[in-house]
């Protein structure tokens, strides 16, 4: 899943060099990586790969400010649906 | 007259008609007119207690709120200068303003002294607690008091982005508030019934619009704030549900809406006018967002945060899908004359007078005898930068910028600004900051950075960004290089710079 996530960033958001650079915790939100409107593209992306669907007040930094937080996310969703 | 009545708003003393009407919203609070008054008196008094009073500077540190809101009117209110600072901002950044604007008070969220850094805990005292409001009020030490006793005229200080790194401040005096107010009033005609949403951070100066032009009228006003405003389908859900009539924000605001927002499974019965400014609105956008809104007229204003709006121009209800150009910035408001310095065919300078200019940059003497040119009748003119041409039927049209400044998702950036703060990298040895403007409008910024370190990492220079811009200015790629490319002439060579965006 990590793995997945990663190759949607490098090919669709981020420089792939950062990407590669990324801890598992490194905040991407707060740390200046994703920005409100890069934020809402990613989600986009998430939820075609993973067939999932953002609710509104899903598309928060409690869910995406990490990779780890974001695979904790996704798992609960796909549990959930 | 105080400064708030002098801007024509009577909130203090609101008609027994509007007493319990809603005038300002967030979230799930509000306060009605009455509220809006005692609270406002409430902080006045206060703020009279630790002597903030005409012409003392006062800068506000909070989160967009309601209390953030009452700060503003009560210093004003307190015939004082207000400064909103952007409150998510990194510290070191809220320090240069703050040691800039050398403020006589600030007042923050209650306990949140810390934040301001261990240099301003030291200048600064609480003196006040404010029993409704969950704020601290914190004056200068007598030293610094003394040290800055002069007073300003201004009712706003606006920070924005400066060549050199360090935010310059666009000083608002009553008149050119008043004049703005007014223009508004006139143009929209709003009315008791309207509803205001509240878009823009209260540091800039599009919130000017939704926050005095609603109270003035004795509307309501939803603010947005920053986490909401990141979500376009709650901000769109509030749209709906609350029934907003007035909206004004950035073009790239609307356009996530319009992507990102769901708009076509809601109802906006009531919106009728949508403004916009900052930036061009692609027409393609427009076109779609007024097939949604079909309802409202949709009007682009213009003016950098120096002049606030002096020309507009009112949408076509019709834009024809071949249209791939940007709608004209429109012609001159009433209280504005234009000058073009230079072509008016093919493209001048657009030198602009009248009661909206801003008074000057704060204590930027050099830089004010750059931007004011006097005329030979004693018309003072200010030089904006952009590059404007006249249409045919008399419209302008904005053809670019005279200096490097970028504008990204309506934000407005000095290149210089983002080059300063990579330089307190001790790796970094040059900068040089370009933009890119790719097939669909999207504006990105590419930091080439010379360094002699090669395993310097990325994430490195990212920090560095964060821990001093704010995050609108962070650069989304970075390129490293041991040297730059140089021209025949010696000078960095941009174009070949350039080809390694395009083929990144």
């Amino acid at each position: 899943m990590e793995e997945k996530i990663r190759r949607i960033l490098s090919e669709h958001i981020l420089d792939p060099e950062e990407v590669d650079e990324l801890q598992t915790d490194t905040l991407l939100i707060s740390g200046g990586y994703l920005d409100s409107i890069s934020t809402l593209r990613f989600a986009t992306f998430l939820e075609e790969e993973f067939n999932i669907v953002f609710m509104p007040h899903e598309v928060t930094r409690d869910n995406l400010d990490s990779l780890e937080l974001i695979q904790g996310f996704l798992v609960r969703k796909m549990e959930n649906e | 007259m105080n400064r708030l009545s002098s801007i024509g708003l009577s909130i203090l003393s609101p008609p027994k008609s509007v007493a319990d009407k809603v005038a300002i919203v967030h979230g799930d609070q509000q306060l009605t007119y009455a509220q809006l008054a005692s609270r406002v008196l409430d902080l006045s008094d206060t703020l009279s207690k630790s002597a903030i009073g005409h012409g003392q500077r006062t800068v506000i540190d909070m989160p967009k709120s309601i209390d953030a809101v009452v700060s503003i009117l009560a210093v004003l209110n307190s015939n004082g200068t207000c400064i909103p600072l952007d409150h998510s901002s990194p510290s070191i950044r809220k320090s240069q303003m703050i040691r800039d604007s050398r403020p006589h008070n600030i007042i923050i969220t209650r306990g949140c002294s810390i934040l301001l850094g261990a240099e301003h805990q030291n200048t600064f005292n609480l003196v006040e607690h404010n029993l409704a409001m969950a704020i601290d009020i914190l004056a200068a030490r007598r030293v610094d008091v003394e040290d800055s006793a002069n007073q300003t005229s201004a009712a706003y200080m606006l920070y924005t982005s400066g060549t050199t790194g360090l935010p310059k401040a666009v000083m608002i005096s009553p008149v050119a508030l008043k004049t703005f107010i007014d223009w508004c009033s006139e143009t929209f005609g709003p009315q008791q019934g309207d509803v205001f949403s509240s878009h823009a951070p209260l540091h800039f100066d599009l919130s000017i619009h939704d926050i005095f032009v609603a109270l003035k009228h004795y509307a309501t006003v939803h603010l947005i704030d920053d986490t909401t405003s990141r979500n376009p389908r709650e901000v769109a859900g509030l749209i709906a549900e609350r029934e907003v009539s007035i909206w004004y924000s950035t073009p790239t605001a609307l356009m996530m809406l319009l992507k990102f927002g769901g708009l076509e499974a809601l109802d906006f019965p009531k919106l009728r006018h949508v403004l916009f400014a900052g930036e061009p609105f692609p027409a393609k956008q427009l076109k779609l967002l007024k097939d949604v809104w079909r309802q409202a007229s949709f009007w682009n204003l213009y003016g950098p945060t120096e002049t606030n709006v002096v020309s507009y121009y009112c949408i076509p209800n019709e834009i024809p899908l071949s249209r791939t150009e940007p709608f004209p910035i429109g012609k001159a408001c009433e209280h504005a004359e234009f000058r073009i310095d230079g072509d008016s065919e093919t493209g001048g300078e657009l030198l602009v007078s009248g009661p909206s200019v801003m008074s000057g940059y704060w204590h930027r003497q050099e830089l004010n005898e750059q931007v004011f040119y006097e005329d030979v009748v004693g018309r003072v003119w200010y030089r904006t930068g952009d590059l404007v041409a006249v249409e045919g039927s008399g419209n302008l049209i904005f053809k670019g910028r005279l200096d490097d400044i970028v504008k990204k998702n309506g934000f407005r950036i000095e290149p210089g600004d983002i080059e300063a703060a990579l330089m307190t990298n001790e790796h970094v040895e040059q900068v040089k900051l370009l933009t890119y403007r790719s097939s669909e409008d999207v504006i990105s910024l590419h930091a080439f950075v010379v360094t002699k370190n090669p395993d310097l990492k990325k994430s490195l220079l990212r920090k560095t960004c964060l821990d001093h811009l704010p995050s609108y200015m962070m650069p989304d790629r970075f390129v490293k290089l041991s040297g730059f490319p140089q021209t025949t002439t010696g000078k960095i060579d941009v174009q070949a710079l350039h080809k390694m965006i395009c083929y990144d």
